[in-house]
């Protein structure tokens, strides 16, 4: 069969990424070009700035991504972006190049679900064996999802209030973490040992999150502590909450596999980078007897290199877009 | 020569096509705030088939978005295509266009202000005030958002091209943490 090679562009936050990927699984070129350090000023995202750094980016993005292969924008089968979930300016501007690019080179546009993009990480450099139980945990999700093909999702369930990596940012700003606040409290829990007593978010048996009463536990306590003149002990605080805000993910996912006797798990999303976690599962897994499957570093965090793997399937599947796509601020896997 | 002019600063997207500086061609489509639906579809319908050798783009002050929408098709057509991109702001398309040298944008909130010489230069910085200032300081300004697409290539011939990658929009208003560091600097 003959090589499709998808040229992707992703830049739903504040990271300027272009990728030409081969079959859904070769990583040819990757360029990604992150706003983090503007945005640690402000201690988030600024909206309005992230839409115009990608502007100013875009086509010198493109210019990189080029150098590092022999490929040409005219070698592609087609060109895919993402359309949502995301901030609305920033999507925008990726899919307006998206369709300048398909429009003159002649190839069909693919939109493509960023969270399902997560997903895909975990088909670069490697097959997804089917059917998979996906835990997919970023900034905005935290959700566990069946497949049992491609494209093919069942939702098993979901936070019912705030994501896990909100939670992180939350509470990283109340320990005074610079942004981004989810690798600060990691390295910060590594010096410190879990001794508050902190409340476990959910303790039933359905597959549903929940961290807000976490967090809002959390935030009280550093309040009333200093309203007492007394120091919270940072180290030991932020690694309280990993470990309980981790475990509740790896307990609902331990229940998962036990009910369903899913062999394969797949973790999706920035905080699939969190190293605790990662080992959390590895031992989940095996208690299991599952196989347990997370990208590389370099595809956990916000890439285009997973937009075009996940554009892959809709190529075969021919579901291409016009040039009146537009972009949506939230979605959900399914 | 066929010149691409292309302006989405606010709620409109025009596009006109001259040939040798005359208008062939010109696609409107009237206050759609959501832009992004119709901008590409616009553009295509007016260059399909056409060989586009140069663009104009008026890259602002306006919407932000709008702004930035079109500026990042125009650039990025520019620079696949190979060819010469000149930017334009909204305020010069009105001095021009009306033959006046006090001009002044509204995006409702306020105006963007522009003051020209009578060779269309720029002589004070653009600078955006509210609506109670405008009426009260600036209300002889011309405020007819009109474009006469020949008089702009006419004046841009005098102009170089930009390179592409450098192409982006002005925005003059500040935005909510571009005042909250100003106010903390004071």
């Amino acid at each position: 069969m003959k090589d499709i090679y998808i040229l992707a562009i992703e830049t739903s936050c504040d990271e300027t990424s272009i990728a030409i990927v081969k079959n859904g699984k070769d990583v040819e070129a990757l360029t990604i070009s992150t706003q983090m350090q503007t945005h640690a000023k402000y201690g988030g995202v600024v909206p309005e700035i992230a839409s115009r750094m990608h502007t100013e980016n875009i086509t010198i993005v493109l210019e990189e991504t080029l150098k590092k292969t022999n490929l040409k924008i005219s070698d592609m089968d087609a060109i895919a972006v993402t359309y949502k979930p995301g901030l609305l300016g920033s999507l925008l501007v990726g899919i307006e190049f998206a369709k300048v690019l398909a429009f003159i080179y002649k190839k069909p546009l693919i939109k493509v679900n960023h969270l399902i993009g997560h997903i895909y990480a975990n088909a670069i450099n490697n097959d997804l064996k089917f059917p998979l139980l996906a835990l997919v945990v970023s900034g905005g999700h935290t959700e566990l999802v069946i497949m049992k093909d491609d494209y093919n999702f069942e939702l098993l369930g979901a936070t019912k209030d705030d994501a896990i990596g909100e939670a992180y940012d939350k509470v990283a700003r109340i320990l005074d973490i610079p942004y981004p606040g989810g690798p600060g409290i990691e390295k910060l829990a590594l010096e410190g040992n879990p001794t508050y007593n902190l409340p476990i978010p959910v303790m039933d048996e359905t597959y549903d999150f929940s961290y807000s009463g976490l967090k809002s536990y959390i935030i009280n306590l550093v309040h009333n502590e200093k309203q007492r003149g007394k120091d919270i002990n940072r180290k030991n605080l932020a690694a309280s909450f990993q470990k309980v805000a981790i475990e509740e993910l790896t307990r609902k996912v331990n229940l998962a596999l036990k009910n369903t006797k899913i062999k394969n798990l797949i973790v999706a999303g920035g905080v699939s980078a969190n190293k605790y976690l990662r080992q959390k599962l590895k031992e989940i897994a095996e208690i299991n007897n599952a196989n347990l499957y997370i990208p590389d570093f370099l595809y956990c965090t916000d890439n285009a290199a997973m937009i075009g793997a996940a554009a892959y399937p809709l190529f075969l599947n021919k579901e291409f877009a016009d040039f009146s796509l537009n972009a949506e601020s939230q979605a959900n896997v399914c | 020569m066929n010149t691409l002019f292309i302006d989405t600063h606010y709620l409109d997207i025009i596009i006109i096509l001259l040939k040798n500086g005359k208008v062939v061609d010109k696609k409107e489509v009237i206050n759609k705030k959501n832009n992004s639906e119709f901008i590409m579809p616009t553009i295509i319908k007016v260059i399909d088939g056409v060989k586009i050798d140069e663009i104009i783009i008026v890259n602002g002050p306006g919407s932000f978005t709008g702004v930035r929408l079109g500026v990042t098709i125009a650039k990025s057509l520019a620079y696949l295509l190979k060819i010469p991109i000149k930017t334009i702001t909204t305020l010069e398309v009105m001095a021009i266009s009306n033959k006046s040298y006090k001009v002044a944008f509204s995006d409702n909130n306020g105006y963007y202000l522009g003051e020209f010489d009578s060779d269309f230069n720029k002589i004070k910085e653009y600078k955006y005030v509210n609506n109670e200032e405008f009426y009260n300081n600036y209300r002889d300004y011309n405020t007819n958002y009109y474009i006469n697409a020949e008089e702009i290539y006419k004046f841009l011939n005098k102009r170089k091209p930009t390179n592409p990658h450098i192409v982006n929009p002005i925005y003059i208003k500040k935005i909510g943490v571009e005042i909250d560091k100003t106010s903390e600097n004071k």
